[in-house]
């Protein structure tokens, strides 16, 4: 049966493979140069301490390659469902070949399994092949600037267990639809979905994220005053910011410019979704006139008489991994799910 | 081994609502070439599907060569199935599926699986999916031949065949079959080609056995009477009636006779196969090929 199944399985595997060792010859050709660049232009940089011209340039570099690294990464767990999962199955069902390969001198139960384990091997292989790759080339990007979270989808551990979360999946549906290309398309559906529903409401709350709560600051920036951010820092993941009231009723309306704020010619202000300020802000025109010391120091003021406090929830940067691992065995868990139900499927189910 | 190929009791299968097997009964010893006649839809197929486990029953209980259908490896290797249409992978080369079988049965015969093939003219190099129809189902057939199996099951295996090649199919097959002491199961819906290999018969009609048993005693116990309109409408003492029709001039009965027929009224006449068949298929009862303006029966 061992022989059988990868028989079957090697031409999509060939193709997978080819696929994929073509993105390592690419990163491999290329990143050689990233490194090289980074030691002879970032790294001595910080010495002259004027970084800022050489890392934008830096950045600039493989943009192309970059973009589609991770476009590649985000899409290949789906394309492994697609093309290795979803026909696992429906192919025999739809050709009849599953008469033939059911009344050989082995189970059902020893046909799908080993099929599952052989989808899985490859799939796992050539995905951590990928991952691996693709981190080690952006990992000069990352020295210059990381931006931790937002790789969070498509690099280290995640897109393996995505991946194989999305062939048990194509070879559930299969069995079920008894069609590939219906297969294919719930398959599409599916995965998409339950990635949605993880990455929007699981993973946020996976690890109770920490909260600081602290007096509402406005901040001057360089194009006027927003709310000042707490704690988190760089690479902390903010969750939820939000700005309540002493009483913990959250104050909606954005804070960028101001905006929760309506002051009249005369200076009578109201913050809206709170109340009425008790003192008048001192109004000049100009674009920035929130960015005056004496108007910043009066529409604290006002905040302060409100006791509006800023509350965030973020996860440190030190809980990336543990998240990585967590959503990884997640989702390793509901491929472990689904390929039972493969087994219970092709068993009791079929033909 | 007492067990017998083939066993069921109350063996049923249902599709949504539709019965397509119900309520079957019987039993075939081994040793026989078991013909499974019926027209299309009338649960051959189902039948011989539920026979290799590849379905599972709804109702009652199948038993093959002493045990439940794909029970376990060791059951399954002992039963060779030539599904209908001969389902092969078509990008796979004859090689590849004898490899397969080698692969997946524990008593394999590869000398004879190929030294069968090369005497058909079928190379191994071959894609499955260029071969004609003949070559499919002789690869069909020589996959399930070398698993070395006690019984063979054929699901209509020459229902795309011209005559010729089912002529040497069949051949083929019983030469094999007597060769290795195997039994077997066959579906057509031709009375001719199970007169031509079997030795046993099941009638499938609407979803449920007809009649079963062996070949020779069943033509041995049943009769044509062939009598005059006036004759009485009542059947004979001790026979069954299985068809009646009647022309113009003529009363004909098909009858199964639990005794020696003596019906002084009647001309007695001894049965084709065929003829048995079609009665118990009760399409009009009986073909009369030698009468001429014939009227249905009711």
């Amino acid at each position: 049966m061992t022989w059988l199944a990868w028989r079957q399985l090697r031409t999509q595997a060939a193709v997978a493979a080819l696929g994929v060792v073509g993105v390592l010859v690419a990163l491999a050709v290329t990143g050689p140069y990233l490194l090289h660049d980074y030691d002879t232009v970032v790294a001595p940089c910080a010495a002259h301490g004027d970084c800022l011209a050489v890392t934008s340039y830096f950045q600039g570099l493989d943009s192309q390659l970059r973009h589609m690294c991770s476009a590649l990464m985000l899409f290949s767990p789906v394309l492994f469902g697609i093309f290795l999962g979803a026909p696992l199955i429906a192919r025999e069902l739809e050709a009849g070949t599953y008469r033939l390969a059911w009344t050989q001198g082995v189970t059902r139960t020893r046909w799908i399994a080993t099929k599952l384990a052989q989808v899985t091997l490859v799939t796992a292989v050539l995905m951590g092949l990928l991952s691996a790759a693709v981190t080690w080339w952006q990992h000069p990007f990352d020295l210059v600037n990381s931006v931790l979270w937002l790789n969070f989808d498509w690099r280290d551990v995640v897109p393996v267990a995505y991946a194989v979360f999305a062939v048990a999946l194509g070879a559930l549906l299969g069995a079920i639809a008894r069609r590939t290309l219906v297969a294919m398309a719930a398959t599409i559906v599916g995965f998409l979905g339950v990635r949605y529903l993880v990455t929007e409401y699981v993973r946020p709350i996976l690890i109770a994220p920490l909260r600081s709560s602290l007096p509402f600051r406005l901040q001057v920036t360089g194009t006027g005053t927003e709310a000042a951010i707490g704690p988190p820092q760089l690479n902390d993941w903010v969750v939820s910011n939000q700005i309540v009231t002493g009483a913990g009723t959250p104050v909606g309306g954005s804070w960028e410019n101001l905006g929760g704020f309506s002051v009249k010619g005369n200076g009578k202000a109201v913050l809206s979704g709170v109340g009425r300020c008790p003192n008048r802000i001192p109004v000049s025109g100009g674009p920035h006139w929130h960015a005056i010391p004496a108007t910043n120091a009066a529409l604290q003021r006002c905040i302060d008489s409100f006791h509006l406090r800023q509350v965030i929830d973020y996860q440190p940067a030190s809980r990336y991994w543990p998240l990585q691992w967590s959503e990884a065995a997640i989702f390793l868990a509901l491929a472990g799910v689904l390929a039972a139900g493969c087994v219970w499927w092709v068993r009791r189910r079929l033909p | 081994m007492s067990a017998a190929a083939l066993e069921t009791v109350g063996l049923g299968k249902r599709y949504l609502r539709r019965w397509a097997l119900e309520d079957c009964t019987f039993r075939i010893p081994r040793g026989h070439v078991v013909g499974l006649v019926g027209a299309n839809g009338a649960g051959k197929s189902t039948l011989l599907n539920l026979a290799a486990g590849l379905l599972a029953p709804s109702a009652g209980s199948i038993v093959v060569l002493g045990e439940q259908p794909a029970r376990d490896a060791a059951q399954l290797a002992r039963v060779g199935f030539v599904p209908q249409d001969a389902a092969l992978y078509g990008w796979l080369s004859v090689e590849d599926h004898l490899r397969l079988g080698a692969h997946c049965n524990p008593r394999w015969d590869a000398v004879a699986a190929h030294a069968r093939l090369a005497e058909l003219g079928i190379s191994p190099r071959q894609r499955a999916g260029k071969l004609s129809g003949g070559q499919r189902a002789q690869l069909s057939l020589t996959l399930a031949l070398a698993k070395r199996p006690e019984l063979l099951l054929l699901d209509e295996p020459v229902s795309d065949l011209d005559p010729l090649a089912r002529r040497e199919f069949l051949g083929l097959l019983m030469s094999t079959v007597a060769a290795n002491d195997v039994s077997v199961v066959l579906s057509s819906h031709l009375v001719s080609d199970i007169e031509r290999v079997c030795d046993y018969l099941i009638v499938l009609v609407d979803s449920r056995v007809r009649v079963a048993g062996e070949i020779e005693e069943l033509l041995a116990g049943h009769h044509r009477l062939v009598g005059t309109r006036s004759t009485d409408d009542v059947a004979p003492e001790n026979q069954t009636v299985i068809a009646a029709s009647v022309t113009d001039r003529q009363r004909l009965l098909v009858v199964r006779s639990d005794g020696p027929v003596v019906e002084p009224e009647w001309v007695i006449e001894s049965i084709t196969l065929e003829d048995l068949v079609l009665a118990y298929m009760g399409q009009g009862a009986v073909r009369q090929v030698a009468l001429p303006k014939t009227e249905a029966a009711p």
